[in-house]
Parts: C-alpha cells; sequence; structure tokens
C-alpha cells in the first residue's frame, strides 16, 4: 500500500503550475499567513527538466521523503513534512481567484496517517498499551480509509447545507451544468467536437425525474462511503461503486477525477489483499480468519 | 439530555469518531487547502454562466492557446472579481438591479479579466493577444423546453502596440 500510495503521491508533481505563479491576490490556506511566492523564484542553476521556480528542488525533497516513507522509516517526521511539501504550491495555486479539488485528497490522506503516527509515538508509546506495528499499521490504513470516506460524506454535508436540502430535487436544472462543461470544452481550444448542444444535456431536459435519479444514486453512495470502515468486504463494494460513479462522471460530465480514483483503488479496493485472500482460499484455508469474516 | 450525553460518550470512544469530527471541521474550515468542503455542485441552479474571450468581431479566441489557462479559470476569475465589486455598490446604497450598476461593475471586472488575460498572453511568443478583445459572458438555461444560451458583451480592451 504504501509503494502505491508513495506512486501516486510522486505523481502530483507532475503539475508544476503553482511554481509559475507570482502572485497571491486571492490568498488561500497558508498564503493567508504567509508569501508564497518566492515558490516561482528562479533557480540558481539551469534547470534539466525546464519547469519553472523551484520545482526542481521540491521535487528532490519529495522524492527523498517518499523513500522513506515507502521503507517506513521515520514517518513520524516524514509524513508532516510530505504535507508541507504540496500545502505549499498547492495553496498557492489555490490563491489565484479560483479552487482546483485535484489535489486535497491526496494531501489530506498524508495528513492522516501524519497525525495517527504521531499520536502513536508521542502519546500512545508512553501508556501501559503502546500500539504494535501490527497495529499501528492497522490505525494507519483504518484512518486514509476514514480520512477518503469523510471527504465524500463531507460533500453530501455541503450539498444539503448549500441547497438548503434540496439537493436532490435541483438535481432536475443538472441539463445547464452538463451544456456548460460541453461550452467550457469548446472554448478552452475552439474544438469543433464540442461545439452545439450537448446531447445529454438535452436528454437531461427532456428526462428530469431519471436524472434526479440517477444523480440521487451518487448522492447516497457518497454518504454510504463510511460503510468502507465497517470490513475489507463493505470497502471493496463501496470502492468499486465509487471509482464506477467517478468513470461516470468523467465519461458524461468530462470531469475527471482520477486521483480520487487512485487513492479510493488503493485503500478501499485494495487488489494485493485480494489477491492474496482467493490464493489463500484456494491454496491454504487453514491460515483464513476461522469465523471467515474478511 | 441525559441519553444523549451518554451517547456521545460512547461514540467518543469508538474508532470512527476522529471521521465524524473530520467532516464537522471540513464543513467549517471550507476552502484552505489542504482541506475542502467539496462542495463542487452542490446547489445546482436554473441558469449557470461562464466567460470566454473574443476578438472585436466577436469570434471566438482558444484562451487555452493564448495563456495557458481553461475557460472555467476566465469564468471563476470574473466572478470572484464581481463579488467585491457587488458589495462595494450594496454597501453605498446602490441598487444592484439597476441596469447601469450591473454595466458598471461588469465593465470593471470585465476589464481587469481581459488585462490578466492579455498579461498572460504576452509572455508566451507569437501567442500575444495584442489586437482589439473582449469578454462575453453567457448564460445557460432552459426556456420553453429547450437549452438555450445567452450572450452580453461584458468588457473590450482596444489594441496595444507590442
Amino acid at each position: 500500500m504504501r509503494l502505491s500510495f508513495a506512486c501516486v503521491i510522486g505523481y502530483m508533481l507532475e503539475d508544476a503550475r503553482p511554481f509559475a505563479l507570482e502572485t497571491q491576490k486571492h490568498a488561500n490556506g497558508l498564503a493567508n499567513l504567509v508569501d508564497l511566492t518566492w515558490l516561482s523564484d528562479d533557480l540558481p542553476w539551469e534547470s534539466p527538466f525546464n519547469n519553472p521556480g523551484l520545482w526542481d528542488i521540491f521535487a528532490a525533497v519529495t522524492v527523498v521523503l517518499l523513500i522513506f516513507y515507502v521503507v517506513g522509516r521515520g514517518l513520524w517526521i516524514v509524513l508532516p513534512l510530505l504535507v508541507l511539501v504540496f500545502t505549499l504550491p498547492h495553496s498557492l495555486q489555490n490563491s489565484q481567484g479560483y479552487i482546483l479539488h485535484k489535489f486535497q485528497l491526496i494531501t489530506l490522506t498524508i495528513l492522516a496517517q501524519a497525525v495517527v503516527v504521531n499520536y502513536a509515538k508521542w502519546f500512545r508509546q508512553k501508556r501501559e498499551n503502546p500500539l504494535s506495528a501490527d497495529m499501528l499499521r492497522g490505525w494507519v490504513v483504518y484512518y486514509s480509509k476514514g480520512m477518503i470516506a469523510a471527504t465524500y460524506v463531507t460533500s453530501v454535508v455541503s450539498k444539503l447545507i448549500n441547497s438548503k436540502g434540496l439537493w436532490l430535487w435541483k438535481t432536475g436544472y443538472m441539463a445547464v451544468d452538463q451544456q456548460k462543461s460541453r461550452a467550457q470544452e469548446f472554448y478552452r481550444s475552439l474544438d469543433p467536437a464540442f461545439s452545439g448542444i450537448d446531447p445529454i444535456a438535452a436528454w437531461m431536459v427532456d428526462h428530469t425525474w431519471l436524472t434526479r435519479a440517477l444523480f440521487g444514486t451518487g448522492f447516497f453512495l457518497e454518504f454510504a462511503a463510511l460503510a468502507a470502515l465497517h470490513s475489507r468486504k463493505w470497502a471493496l463494494l463501496i470502492g468499486i461503486s465509487l471509482i464506477a460513479m467517478h468513470r461516470s462522471i468523467a465519461a458524461v460530465m468530462n470531469l475527471d477525477f482520477l486521483n480520487h480514483e487512485l487513492v479510493v483503488l488503493i485503500f478501499f479496493v485494495n487488489i494485493p489483499f485480494w489477491m492474496m485472500w482467493v490464493g489463500a482460499k484456494i491454496f491454504a484455508p487453514s491460515t483464513l480468519e476461522p469465523s471467515g469474516r474478511v | 439530555m441525559g441519553r444523549f450525553k451518554e451517547h456521545f460518550k460512547i461514540l467518543r470512544k469508538h474508532p470512527i469518531f476522529p471521521v465524524l469530527a473530520f467532516i464537522v471541521l471540513a464543513s467549517i474550515i471550507k476552502e484552505n487547502y489542504p482541506f475542502s468542503h467539496f462542495s463542487m455542485y452542490s446547489n445546482p441552479k436554473k441558469s449557470v454562466r461562464l466567460a470566454y474571450i473574443t476578438d472585436e468581431k466577436g469570434e471566438p479566441l482558444p484562451i487555452l492557446y493564448h495563456t495557458g489557462l481553461s475557460t472555467s479559470k476566465v469564468s471563476k476569475t470574473l466572478n470572484r472579481e464581481r463579488t467585491p465589486l457587488e458589495n462595494t455598490a450594496k454597501k453605498a446604497g446602490r441598487d444592484l438591479d439597476a441596469s447601469d450598476v450591473i454595466d458598471e461593475i461588469n465593465r470593471e471586472a470585465g476589464e481587469y479579466v481581459l488585462e490578466a488575460v492579455r498579461a498572460l498572453s504576452m509572455k508566451r511568443r507569437k501567442r500575444e493577444l495584442t489586437g482589439p478583445i473582449q469578454l462575453i459572458e453567457m448564460t445557460i438555461l432552459v426556456r420553453d423546453g429547450q437549452l438555450v444560451e445567452d450572450r452580453k458583451l461584458m468588457a473590450q480592451l482596444p489594441e496595444v502596440t507590442p
């Protein structure tokens, strides 16, 4: 799990845009406290990667931290540093007058792990019942899943608050948002494939109640994300359902949340566990839980 | 109240409690990276707006090619500039439904966006937006059972010498 999550974290480096930003007129997050525009300062040497600002330094630090993360050394300091390394540039990115939601889930999952590891180190180790290495691993996975589930439920809470409880009814208006997604694609690069009225948006106008039913399914699925904490079976079911939901949103509304899908795939679906479980079921059934609980 | 306190004590000891506490925290903190209340599409409306850039004849310009910006960023920047202008006008006792007030706010916010867009284009060789440019806001809504797109000129900038 650490190796695959490290790959996803490393993939965040691919977005070097924050390191080209020279202002933070609409300060967000840490930018409210400190000026982060130094991230776009020029390096004292020529960048071999041709990326702006101090990207090279941040990338090098990230790679070193991820190596320690994968081998499991010094996590109590590595994880908070990883949170900081990604919070600095993305706070600057979100200080431009618009908010991007691509990277919050990954950073929050790292934050959850940082909190658990440091709680175990500074509070539980001093008690008469400190956490064993296995228990700590279990807690880290549990609260990683918990953080992921919490973000989906937070989205549901936002929907209920912002729509004053009428979100399911108001999904009948989603056709205009669907058409807006198409228009945004068209005016971005004038690709004629995106000109005119979106056929799915037109369908939504003609089938308002069916539109509500479809979006309602996603709403209740997000609310049910907490069930993934109950057991691995539930995590698998919820995980596959969430990935299917994101894929259908990507196909219909052209809104990609690949990072969310990857994190859900790692922590909820957990393919390596199921491969081992099926293998044990076939070749060594006596090693499995007597109750059969997964 | 006593039973509530009892149930709360039990819940507090459950491993899921920090997760539930985070949901409340995120809903309060809202948008401060890395925290977010993930409010995308949280309040679908009957009409939505988006802004795009055109030349002086009204022909759309490929904004990504010229500036590296997406259309949604142009729209969000316009909204972000417009809101404080509306608040200032409201505090000054001006009627926000009056067409002259709307036009003035739109022009000021629109000119800011066009200046910012032009400045970004100047960093891209051979893609500079030196000619006259306009900012158009499009409202998408359903009228008589059909999707329609109403367009309005927000602001324009004259040609500049590079």
